[in-house]
């Protein structure tokens, strides 16, 4: 039985932080926040393919396990705001506030969604079978909201490439927030 | 599907949260599993059969069992 578990880490928070700290000191705060943008797209855009993976063909029954940072599980406290999820969080989420500010206004929508990451428990989130069942089935819902928020924006706002598709994710991962954190009330 | 898990668990003087804890779940998992709305998976299954010394059809019942229980 545990042979036919598939394990995914997605441990790739410290080397996030090493790389916005260079660029952060070789091009400025301006580079550093669209590189911030850059990670956080492509971190979410991975996240939902494991949530879509999980949907298609683990479908929450424990077959697909998905581990975040599994080494901070265990800390609890002021510590655990010092784990690298929530210095990678906190830094996407100060990139995001300086987007907003410089007109960027989609971005409030990543800032909103990075929220649940400062949280001390936000790794159990995706460490519990029940709540990754949960967060699959809301995926739909979420992908669906998603593209309306798109065309929305597309419509009315004309945004860059890069903050239509990170707002899109963003709206994504809130509907499946949203509904792991309505799960586990 | 339906379970025996609140009489297991009432019979060991057991907490929802210290259930969980012993599986390694969240105490919510535990509850949606006591209350019909979540079918745990077969690992968690045989954990919890582990756990409580039974086998797992001795804990969790298929509806159409129940049912036939109910009309015989």
């Amino acid at each position: 039985m545990a042979a036919e578990m598939r394990e995914r880490s997605l441990d790739l928070t410290l080397a996030v932080l090493l790389l916005i700290i260079v660029i952060g000191l070789w091009r400025g705060a301006d580079a550093a926040s669209w590189a911030l943008a850059w990670v956080y797209t492509l971190i979410n855009t991975l996240a939902a393919l494991a949530i879509g993976y999980i949907g298609a063909f683990g479908g929450g029954d424990g077959d697909v396990e998905i581990t975040l940072d599994k080494k901070s599980l265990a800390r609890r406290g002021f510590a655990s705001l010092l784990r690298p999820l929530a210095i990678w969080a906190l830094l996407t989420l100060l990139a995001t506030i300086y987007l907003v500010a410089r007109g960027h206004i989609l971005f409030m929508l990543p800032l909103a969604s990075l929220m649940v990451f400062v949280f001390p428990d936000a790794e159990d989130l995706v460490a519990d079978e029940y709540v990754r069942q949960v967060m699959a089935k809301a995926a739909a819902l979420g992908g669906s909201l998603a593209f309306a928020l798109g065309l929305l924006a597309i419509v009315f706002y004309k945004p860059l490439p890069l903050e239509l598709l990170a707002a899109m994710l963003a709206v994504y991962l809130i509907t499946i927030e949203w509904a792991a954190f309505r799960a586990l009330r | 599907m339906k379970n025996n898990l609140p009489v297991l668990r009432a019979e060991r003087r057991w907490s929802q949260a210290l259930l969980a804890e012993k599986l390694g779940v969240s105490r919510q998992t535990v509850n949606a599993i006591e209350k019909g709305r979540y079918d745990p998976s077969l690992p968690l299954a045989f954990k919890i059969a582990a756990l409580f010394g039974l086998a797992i059809e001795d804990i969790f019942l298929p509806e159409e069992v129940e049912h036939g229980r109910r009309d015989a």
